[in-house]
């Protein structure tokens, strides 16, 4: 259990490495003490909690944020309260291929990010491993499983999942392709406005293909769909295609989101 | 909303540092972080906090 208010001006938390003995230890008050530990072998005392010291910053901070998240008042105690200026859902998409939709909504991402706290999310069938994202680490499919559940500190949780470009925080993509295949419309739904209620981004980037389930069902929830293509007529065929389907299913309110952006490439 | 002290105590001063940096970067977490590398460090932060 975690006490961030037992040393009401204290210290709240505090990382000690095993190398100073117990009773030396034992000197030191803190709400909540994590012992640095290089093994097993180490003797703790009463409260005290064992962590490996020699694991990522992102898993350490994972182990502060589980011992201490079990209160209904986690995120309270953890997060600054920012009051969100503004609340907006960014689709990319294009029925185009190879039109460089990821490096636009990366470029859109980083220029919004200078004015707001932007997240960006790639919910493509194959997102690249490495490519534009860093190897290794947490992925979407990690956010997914905080969303579903529902005690889960989404907001808190994402500060040890997101990778950094400049100032805009995004979330790496789902390795196997069968995963994202296999996420409905309601997952998504839950995911999204869980991020807009929980966490501190005014701005979700959702970069697209059409392997997502329920697409439309995400248009829907999105302020403004930037789609991308290339000027020549094959790609121009395919955009028309897309913009008639919308009208034949009934979807003409996601058309009216839709803002053409021509591909730099 | 004040925000937490977290102190991380190691003679490794690079380790501490460097997990310090880690958190600090963290810009939406309320936490104060100092760090140490010696034990009586920590007390006298302990009595400053008191304070």
């Amino acid at each position: 259990m975690c006490y961030p208010f037992r040393n009401r001006r204290g210290i709240d938390y505090l990382f000690i490495s095993s190398g100073y003995p117990p009773g030396d230890r034992g000197q030191a008050e803190a709400g909540t003490v994590f012992v640095l530990t290089e093994d097993e072998e180490d003797t703790l005392l009463e409260g005290e909690t064992q962590v490996y010291k020699y694991q990522s910053g992102d898993e350490l901070l994972a182990e502060l944020i589980r011992k201490c998240s079990n209160g209904e008042n986690a995120e309270n105690t953890f997060l600054k309260r920012l009051r969100k200026k503004q609340a907006k859902i960014i689709g990319i998409y294009s029925p185009v291929h190879r039109v460089g939709k990821t490096s636009y909504a990366l470029r859109l991402g980083r220029k919004l990010s200078e004015e707001a706290n932007v997240l960006y999310l790639n919910l493509e069938t194959y997102g690249g491993v490495g490519g534009h994202f860093q190897e290794g680490g947490q992925t979407l499919s990690d956010v997914l499983y905080y969303a579903r559940q529902e005690k889960s500190n989404l907001g808190l949780m994402l500060t040890t999942l997101v990778g950094h470009k400049g100032k805009l925080d995004y979330i790496a993509p789902i390795q196997v392709s069968e995963d994202i295949k296999s996420v409905s419309g309601e997952d998504w739904l839950k995911l999204i406005e869980r991020l807009m209620e929980e966490s501190i981004y005014e701005i979700l980037i959702l970069d697209m293909d059409e392997g997502v389930r329920d697409i439309y069902q995400i248009f829907r929830v999105c302020s403004e769909i930037h789609v991308l293509t290339l000027r020549n007529e094959i790609s121009e065929s395919k955009l028309r295609q897309f913009e008639e389907e919308l009208s034949l299913l009934g979807h003409e309110d996601i058309r009216r989101k839709l803002i053409r952006r021509e591909s730099r490439l | 909303m004040k925000s937490k002290n977290l102190v991380i105590c190691d003679r490794e001063k690079g380790y501490a540092d460097a997990f310090a940096r880690y958190i600090m970067q963290k810009e939406e977490l309320a936490l104060q972080v100092q760090t140490c590398s010696d034990l009586s460090h920590v007390l006298s932060i302990q009595e400053q906090e008191g304070d």
